[in-house]
Parts: structure tokens; C-alpha cells; sequence
């Protein structure tokens, strides 16, 4: 993603339930153009 | 021209002489309901193939239709953007809903929709088990989609951009939020399920179309938010795609992906890559 120009904003892991063992967690990425700052540094991302 | 919703004088007669003709203004308000290949207006509009086809190269010249292939098959749906888009939404919208011929099409159009159901139905059940078992294999689909909508909330979210948008749950999820959805896939199979949802879900303003995740072939900077979902573990070359994406986004927006991945386990990995993006 920053290679790509973009900043990362944030990253989660949804973790299986402590029974479900085997199963994969599934990340979410979340990352915004960072020409926000010259467009409207008042729009935040969490 | 200040405003993109104006057109020149020439381009506003050419609109209006194009639309001016019984048969297509009857495929403008078939369009306006969903998309269509040219077999489904022959079927509903009980004319010849070659008609149809000249009558939708017309409107397409006059900026008032957009065509967009999908393997063997072209589809067709009014424009999108534009003066043209607009000059073909407002005719469409004067019509009667009660008047005998447009309730006539519009009976034949549902046929065409059942059909269309009844065989994007046909390959979900063929795939239903090997869905199911991919599913089985991570956490549940109803904690993604809620942690999604929790990472876009309070954000812009007017077009939304779904890449691999496969049975096209992405749009439904969003789809009455935004102004405008359109879900790319390579697989016409796929799109086929969307575009089915999508109808049963009544989202006018959202579409499917065949398209490269790597070469989207869209505008630079023309959508709020894009999502990823689902998707990057089947891609050979993930950060082509990503910069793709960032391309179309707008400043001001937020991108965001998620991806399964392995965690203590080595089978997942082999599980969730059961083929490469591109076709061969």
C-alpha cells in the first residue's frame, strides 16, 4: 500500500475463536490517499 | 462548458433525435431497469437482432447508452455520467409507469430476469459445496462484513468500487448507502450471480461488469472508497493491483482491503489460492 502512494490507517485481525482450531484469521487493511491533506486536513480517518 | 450535465447544441439535438423513435425509447426504459445483451431486447421487444443492434448503435453514438463486454456477450445499460446520461434518465423518467406498452415490456423484461435468476441459481447450487467449504475455513463472514462497516463508518461513501466482486454481497451490503456501486470480475459466471443479486436486492444504481483488477480501465480519481475483498490471496502480483486501485480512488477516501491469511495452520494457504487472477 505504500508503495502504491497510499498511507495505511489501519490494520485488524480477526482472530478465530479460541474453539475453532484450524481456522484462519482474516485481515483488514484500511489506507486513504494521502493527498487528503491538501484537499481537507480537517477529513480524519480512524 | 461549466457543467458536465450540458451538452453542445449538436450533441442535445443528436440526443433527442435518437431517442425520438418508439422502438428506442422503449430499450431506454428497459436500460434504465438493468442491463441487457442484445439477445434479451430481441427477446423482449420481439424484433429481429439486427434491429436491435442498429437501434442500440445509435443510442450509443448519441452518448445516451454504454456498452460493456463480458466474455462472448455485450451488455448494455444507459450511461453513467455525462449529458447524454442525463438526457436519457429525464425521458425515461416522463414515461407512465401505467402505460399499456412500457407495463407490456416490463412484464417481458421480469421473464428475461427469471431466467437470468434461474441460471445464475443453477451454478450456485453447482458450487454451493466448495463455497461452503472456503467458508468453513475462516472466521465467519457476519465478523468481516461487521468490522468493514465499522472501518467505513463516518467516512465518504458515495461510489463505491468493489474489486473481484464475485457474488457481488460487497454492493448488496453497501448498496443502500451509496449513490453508486460497480463491482469488477473476470469470471462471467460470477457476475452472473451479481447481477442477480443485485436485482433481487432492487439496487438500480449499482452494476457488475467483466474487467482486469490489474487494468481496471476506469477514470483516475473516481471513486470514494475501493474495496479489496476477498480477493488478494488469489492474485499473482497483489501490489499491481493495489496501485491500480489507489489510481481510481479519490483523495479524501479511504481504501480498504482484507484478505484472509494463514495463522498457525498450513493448510489454509493452499485452501484459499485455488487459482491465479489471470487466465493463464
Amino acid at each position: 500500500m505504500t508503495a502504491a502512494g497510499l498511507d495505511l490507517v489501519l490494520q485488524e485481525t480477526l482472530a478465530p475463536e479460541a474453539e475453532s482450531e484450524g481456522k484462519i484469521a482474516v485481515s483488514l487493511w484500511l489506507a486513504r490517499d494521502p493527498r487528503i491533506a491538501f484537499a481537507g486536513p480537517a477529513r480524519e480517518v480512524a | 462548458m461549466s457543467n458536465p450535465g450540458h451538452l453542445a447544441f449538436g450533441e442535445f439535438h443528436s440526443a433527442l433525435r435518437a431517442a425520438a423513435e418508439a422502438t428506442r425509447l422503449r430499450v431506454l426504459m428497459l436500460l434504465a431497469e438493468t442491463e441487457l445483451t442484445v439477445s434479451d431486447l430481441t427477446e423482449i421487444l420481439r424484433q429481429s437482432q439486427p434491429r436491435i443492434s442498429r437501434h442500440l448503435r445509435l443510442l450509443s453514438e448519441a452518448g445516451l447508452v454504454e456498452r460493456y463486454r463480458e466474455g462472448a456477450w455485450a451488455f448494455f445499460r444507459l450511461a453513467e455520467r455525462g449529458g447524454g446520461a442525463e438526457v436519457a434518465r429525464a425521458l425515461v423518467g416522463r414515461l407512465d409507469p401505467a402505460d399499456p406498452v412500457v407495463t407490456r415490456d416490463r412484464e417481458r423484461l421480469a421473464e428475461v430476469r427469471a431466467a437470468r435468476a434461474a441460471a445464475a441459481q443453477a451454478y450456485f447450487r453447482a458450487h454451493a459445496a466448495e463455497w461452503d467449504r472456503i467458508r468453513r475455513l475462516h472466521v465467519a463472514d457476519v465478523a468481516v462484513e461487521a468490522a468493514i462497516r465499522s472501518a467505513l463508518a463516518e467516512r465518504p461513501l458515495r461510489s463505491l468500487l468493489d474489486l473481484g466482486t464475485g457474488t457481488g454481497r460487497m454492493l448488496e451490503l453497501f448498496g443502500p448507502e451509496i449513490d453508486r456501486g460497480v463491482g469488477i470480475d473476470l469470471s462471467p459466471d460470477m457476475l452472473r450471480l451479481a447481477r442477480a443479486r443485485l436485482e433481487r436486492a432492487g439496487l438500480k444504481h449499482c452494476s457488475v461488469r467483466q474487467g482486469d483488477i490489474y487494468d481496471l480501465r476506469l477514470p483516475r480519481d473516481s471513486f470514494d472508497v475501493v474495496l479489496v475483498h476477498q480477493v488478494l490471496h488469489y492474485l499473482d502480483d497483489g501490489a499491481s493491483a493495489i496501485r491500480e486501485a489507489a489510481r481510481v480512488l479519490r483523495p479524501i477516501s479511504p481504501r480498504t482491503t482484507s484478505s484472509s491469511c494463514a495463522r498457525s495452520t498450513p493448510t489454509c494457504g493452499s485452501g484459499l489460492r485455488p487459482r491465479p487472477w489471470r487466465n493463464g
